[in-house]
């Protein structure tokens, strides 16, 4: 039987669902393989609840919502514009093609045009084709950890605010310099993940033996595992052989 | 004057009536519906679908049955007549006979007494336009309201003849049927009267030449609404009458019973042209081989949406137009209907078809003269109630108001409105009355579920075929019963009917469910009767789920049964998921400051204003001139020669006599906050920014002439707008002795898609002015369709009757405008005789497209309603809610709208001050209490959500553990940024969890 991608919309009910609901009064036929998840506004849409998709062999995810200025709650899809743009930057870390989110806007008038959307998106899944979920659910998973970390949640949340009134000190911040500074906090969470699942791994372990599991250098190893002691998220054990070896805490090792 | 009795009469129970009753009875009078047949629901439910959007009539219609079938306030009377009326506005008395049922209340509606019944299958259903069998005791429909039998007394034999076994009485399970039963006379006291009567379809046979009642195939457009019906005789399938055969070949013939002297009918029917178009799309989409050819005079698509609908059935579907006059219509040995007749070029041609369906018009009916009778109010020539132009619901009796075809041929938006607008003035007229003879809603009180482990049932809706011809509604039922948690499993013909209501709350109790899904249609526009009815059942109204399987499932995937169903069988599961974590909330309610904010002081905001003062209310109406009345100030005299500016003026008049109407001049609404009941708006005036506290908004912003970019406008003085050359005529100028008219400038093109409107009358109004003061005067209308409709058609037949020329033109053949020396010339192929007709003409009049303001856009930022694709507001439901956005709280009147007549906004700013006072009258509103919840705590303070929240619904407050974020429930909206934003991951939304949005995913990955 030939692909059919299994895809997953969050539609927002004011603006995309009843863009849906007119594309159904208008009979527009479109490719049956979404299903459909209303929230009210697309400013709803966790990253986690897409990356939690992504974990449960969705093939790709459609975040719709209202166009920029008809918000039916103001600025929910302006917030859903950041929040699903951390998304598209924490599935290109983990390595989730981030061509399998869709963020787009559909009006409630805009039944032919939601047929349409769906049938793109419907298209560029197939061409990219199944998700192999045990690859990607863990990938998935380590994007859900990176995406609950409070530090970033709350640069994400703040953007906005900090972009158009500034921060606490009336400093407004340039838009390019907090997207780099949200993506070092990908990254270091991204490999503050990494090393915690190599500890997961192989506990107790070294930091040659995490730098050679997760293919960085030493110092760089030695410097997370400094900043993971301070968060009290590892322990070091003891010292064998001149190397101490650390183990997770508040975790159970699998 | 002692009190006017707080209780208002409907006569009629289709969409008109029952619209008033609602309004009414929603806003504390006590209302008697009185209904000539069986059941409510009037042609409204035998329409198959509904221009433009075809929307499913009866689908949209049926939660207004169920609303009238179940309110406490409305007092419904079926297969009753209304037989005497005495007293005056404020206290009449009228007699009602309520025919014998001879079906009692027992009745459960189980068609076991019509399937008994000795007749069976030999009488014909009225309903159906006798296209398919009835018994002698019958329903008319199944979602019929009341949902109770009928004995027809002429047909029934044991009433006619006494003799019949009574196969009815012995199968009735209920003993419901009872031949005893005997006519009753009520008698009722009422303050005011709403006249909803409808209208009757022309009766074809009198066109003889068309061949129907003696062609076999020959159908009418009423008939045809039945053919292409699920629940109708061939149940949706499109087959002609002879032989069954599905028809290729497929003609309508328009105008037939209006614009026809001949028939009596000069009028203009209105609705027949987008109807014929709808019947030809939706005949195109039951069967893709079917070729529609609409024959027509002229299209007269002139309402909102309508001219888009046109051009997408010419350049989507395939449909073909012939402007034409019919001459006759023959049958063919092989029942084929060959149509004879003249095309606009003068040719006689013939064209041979499977199938003719008759456009008929709409008439008064027989029944309503007696009505008139009874009531004293007047009719006109054709027997339509007699109206004003200003006073659109009023008869001459006062007390006595009328909606609807039977003031004129109209459509349902401009029924339901004027319907809405006829209940601001009967309310009006017995304000003081409010409240004094209306019950209090039954209030059942709230089961605990907490604890329970949950226990769902699953509804599965056919929607007659719409659902069930797509998806296999049984094998979804089947999968639902294997569903972890479901209890109970069931299909409905249609969830939504009244008798599927009462089904629901047995079944709530026999088998303790204590969570309902519905997989039917859209929660947008269901969800809020079935959560009724779970209220009624004693179950919070929010354990309630629904799977939309037909606007997202069946509807959209029409050709692959399969995987529809596989669909459907997906969107159920991950409901039944989800259903397993909804919890019962609690509703907050909130008084409503009772005063109403109205935007725009044109003619449609100024009878707003006085409408929603009459009911009692304070307005604080703004305008942004310097001076009332808006575009109203530049017309002069109506078609029927009404002195506009007088009428303004006693307008003007009232609004400065009223204590409780603040008017702002050059005044601007800067700021709208709150919610409905309780909103905060700034608005700045010349003395500086004004605060108002207010329960409602009425959107009445209006519309403007767009400037002509052709025709010499600009360039040469003597080429001027419709206006100014009303101005002129009207201050006596003189405008020439030839006049030169061109429609449609910038209508109906690529600047403006959409139709105007009301340029057509206007041209035909100053046409007539001109000719009347000078017949020798020279008057052209260049147009390309004339668009009188409905009344209106009667002065463009004055118009001819003058003398005044009317050439037709296309968009690729517009006149040309020239000036040749001191001339102005006017060029354009006249298509009769084929030739280039040369106007010398001193004045060449224009008519401008009107379009929406240009800062209507920044008034729909602020108050987060939507346009549509021509700019102008998009209400909530285009046929039934006309004036209220989706917006709770926020209304809309006039040409904020779409373009319209005096007439038509006069009603409208009446309809929309109707729906406001609906829910200022309450006093109280229920808040959403889907809104954010937060788990302390995990709560630290960080105060993102009182940053990001749209509605400063969020606030932090010091609390043991230190600070924490708090909701303001009134203010919150549930939008769920806060919680997609928290930090900490301490904010959920309370009917749309984290939680429930899991469990979602979970189903949809597959079976547990």
């Amino acid at each position: 039987m030939a692909y059919e991608p299994k895809l997953l919309g969050f539609l927002c009910n004011w603006c995309a669902y009843a863009g849906a609901d007119l594309a159904g009064v208008s009979r527009v036929q479109y490719p049956p393989n979404m299903r459909v998840i209303r929230v009210m506004c697309s400013g709803r849409v966790d990253p986690l609840h897409v990356l939690e998709a992504f974990r449960n062999g969705m093939d790709g995810v459609a975040v719709l919502g209202c166009h920029p200025g008809d918000c039916h709650y103001l600025t929910g899809n302006y917030q859903a514009e950041r929040k699903m743009d951390l998304t598209f930057r924490v599935m290109e870390k983990v390595g989730i093609d981030p061509d399998r989110l869709l963020l787009d806007w559909v009006s409630a008038a805009e039944g032919q045009r939601f047929g349409e959307v769906i049938t793109d998106f419907t298209e560029r899944i197939r061409e990219l084709g199944p998700l192999d979920a045990a690859d990607a659910g863990p990938k998935a998973a380590v994007g859900e950890k990176i995406a609950s970390m409070d530090r970033i949640r709350w640069l994400v949340g703040k953007e906005r605010d900090m972009v158009d009134h500034g921060n606490v000190y009336g400093d407004k911040l340039d838009e390019a310099e907090l997207k780099d500074i949200l993506w070092n906090n990908i990254v270091n969470e991204y490999n503050r993940e990494l090393i915690r699942s190599a500890i997961r791994a192989g506990s107790p372990a070294t930091v040659p033996s995490i730098a050679e599991a997760v293919e960085m250098d030493t110092a760089t190893v030695f410097k997370y595992m400094i900043d993971l002691e301070n968060a009290g998220q590892v322990h070091m054990m003891d010292i064998v052989d001149d190397d101490p070896r650390y183990i997770l805490v508040g975790e159970v090792s699998e | 004057m002692s009190d006017p009795v707080g209780a208002v009469l409907v006569v009629g129970g289709g969409i008109g009536g029952i619209q008033s009753a609602l309004d009414l009875a929603d806003a504390g009078f006590k209302v008697y519906m009185v209904e000539d047949k069986p059941a409510i629901g009037g042609a409204m439910a035998q329409l198959d679908k509904t221009f433009p959007t075809n929307d499913c009539s009866l689908c949209i219609l049926s939660p207004k049955l169920v609303d009238v079938g179940r309110h406490p306030n409305i007092e419904l009377m079926t297969n009753s007549s209304v037989t005497a009326i005495d007293g005056k506005a404020g206290d009449f008395t009228v007699k009602i006979t309520e025919r014998a049922r001879r079906v009692t209340e027992a009745c459960v509606g189980c068609n076991l007494c019509a399937e008994a019944c000795v007749l069976k299958g030999r009488l014909r259903n009225e309903f159906d336009e006798e296209l398919k069998e009835r018994s002698a005791i019958y329903i008319p429909y199944p979602q019929a309201v009341p949902l109770r039998y009928v004995v027809d007394p002429v047909n029934c034999l044991q009433v006619k003849t006494g003799k019949c076994a009574m196969k009815c009485v012995e199968a009735c399970p209920a003993n419901a049927i009872d031949f005893d039963m005997q006519d009753i006379e009520r008698t009722v006291e009422v303050g005011s009267i709403v006249m909803a009567p409808g209208f009757e379809g022309f009766h074809a046979e009198a066109k003889g030449e068309y061949g129907y009642g003696r062609f076999d195939n020959v159908v009418t457009s009423l008939e045809f609404e039945r053919i292409l019906s699920a629940s109708g005789p061939y149940e949706g399938h499109v087959l002609r009458p002879s032989d069954g055969k599905e028809p290729k070949r497929i003609a309508w013939i328009n105008c037939v019973g209006s614009r026809d002297r001949s028939c009596g009918n000069e009028y203009c029917s209105s609705v027949c042209c987008t109807y014929s178009i709808k019947e030809a799309i939706i005949a195109k989409e039951h069967s893709g081989s079917v070729e529609p050819t609409i024959f027509y005079m002229d299209m007269r698509t002139h309402g909102k949406g309508f001219e888009s609908y046109l051009n997408r059935a010419e350049d989507q579907h395939g449909i073909r137009f012939i402007r034409s006059r019919i001459s006759e219509v023959q049958e063919t040995p092989g029942k084929d209907l060959r149509i004879r007749y003249e095309s606009e070029e003068g040719a006689l041609r013939e064209e041979t078809f499977d199938m003719v369906v008759l456009s008929i018009g709409l008439e008064p009916g027989e029944g309503v003269k007696d009505l008139a009778e009874t009531a004293g109010i007047s009719l006109d020539d054709f027997g339509f109630c007699e109206t004003e132009e200003t006073r659109p619901m009023e008869t001459d009796v006062p007390g006595v108001f009328v909606c609807g075809a039977f003031s004129g041929p109209k459509d349902i938006p401009e029924t339901v409105m004027e319907a809405s607008g006829a209940a601001a003035k009967a309310g009006a007229m017995i304000s003081s009355g409010r409240g004094t003879l209306v019950e209090e809603r039954e209030f059942v009180p709230e089961r605990d579920v907490s604890g329970e482990e949950p226990r769902i049932g699953v509804y599965v809706c056919h929607c007659g075929i719409n659902i069930g011809a797509y998806v296999d509604v049984p094998a979804v039922v089947e999968y639902a019963r294997g569903l972890p948690n479901v209890v109970h499993a069931e299909e409905n013909i249609y969830s939504c009917s009244q008798d599927a209501q009462h089904t629901l709350i047995d079944r709530i109790k026999e088998h303790g469910l204590n969570r309902v899904l519905v997989a039917s249609c859209t929660p947008r526009t269901h969800e809020p009767l079935f959560q009724e009815t779970l209220r009624e059942a004693g179950l919070n109204a929010h354990l309630f789920e629904m799977a939309n399987i037909r606007d997202q499932c069946s509807w959209v995937h029409m050709d692959d049964k399969a995987t529809a169903t596989e669909k459907a069988q997906d969107l159920v599961r991950m409901s039944v998921a989800r259903a397993a974590h909804i919890e019962p909330l609690e509703e907050l309610s909130l008084d409503v400051i009772q005063h109403g904010l109205v935007i725009g002081g044109g003619l449609a905001g100024m009878t707003a204003a006085l409408a929603l003062a009459d009911q009692g209310f304070g307005v604080s109406l703004v305008e942004q001139e310097d001076a009332l009345g808006g575009n109203m100030r530049n017309i002069h005299y109506t078609l029927d020669n009404d002195n506009v500016q007088e009428y303004l003026g006693s307008l003007v008049d009232r609004i400065g006599e009223s204590d409780i109407i603040d008017v702002h001049l050059n005044a601007k609404v800067s700021e709208i906050g709150g919610f409905v009941g309780n909103f905060e708006s700034v608005i700045d005036t010349p003395d500086g920014p004004e605060r108002v506290e207010h329960g409602a908004i009425i959107v009445a912003t209006g519309a403007v002439e767009s400037a002509p970019a052709e025709y010499l406008f600009g360039e040469d003085e003597r080429v001027i707008s419709q206006t100014e050359l009303e101005r002129r005529i009207a201050e006596g100028e003189p405008v020439g002795r030839t006049v030169a008219m061109i429609q449609c400038v910038g209508s109906r093109d690529e600047s403006h898609t959409y139709c105007s409107r009301v340029c057509c009358s206007d041209a035909i109004k100053n046409a007539i002015r001109i000719k009347e003061t000078d017949p020798s005067a020279q008057v052209y209308i260049l147009y390309r369709d004339m668009r009188t409709y409905g009344l209106k058609e009667s002065h463009y037949g004055r118009a001819r009757e003058l003398g005044v020329v009317f050439v037709r033109f296309d968009l690729d053949g517009k006149p040309a405008v020239d000036t040749d020396g001191d001339a102005l010339t006017v060029k354009v192929k006249e298509k009769i005789l084929g030739e280039e007709l040369f106007i010398e003409a001193d004045i060449v009049a224009l008519a401008p497209a009107i379009e929406p303001r240009p800062d209507r856009v920044d008034l729909a930022k602020m108050l987060k309603v939507p346009l549509n694709e021509d700019g102008f507001f998009l209400e909530a439901h285009v046929k039934l809610r006309p004036v209220d956005f989706a917006t709770d709280g926020v209304f809309l009147a006039g040409m904020a709208h779409s373009p319209k007549t005096m007439e038509e906004s006069i009603a409208q700013a009446y309809a929309a001050a109707a729906r406001a006072s609906t829910l200022l009258a309450k006093g109280e509103v229920r808040v959403n209490p889907a809104i954010a919840d937060i788990t302390e705590e995990m709560c630290i303070g960080c105060g993102l959500c009182v940053t990001n929240c749209p509605f400063k619904a969020m606030e932090l407050v010091l609390k043991e553990g230190g600070r924490k974020a708090q909701v303001i429930p009134a203010s919150c909206k549930g939008c769920g940024v806060c919680g997609a934003s928290c930090p900490k991951l301490a904010i959920t939304m309370k009917h749309f969890t984290n939680e429930e949005i899991t469990a979602q995913i979970e189903a949809y990955r597959g079976v547990a």
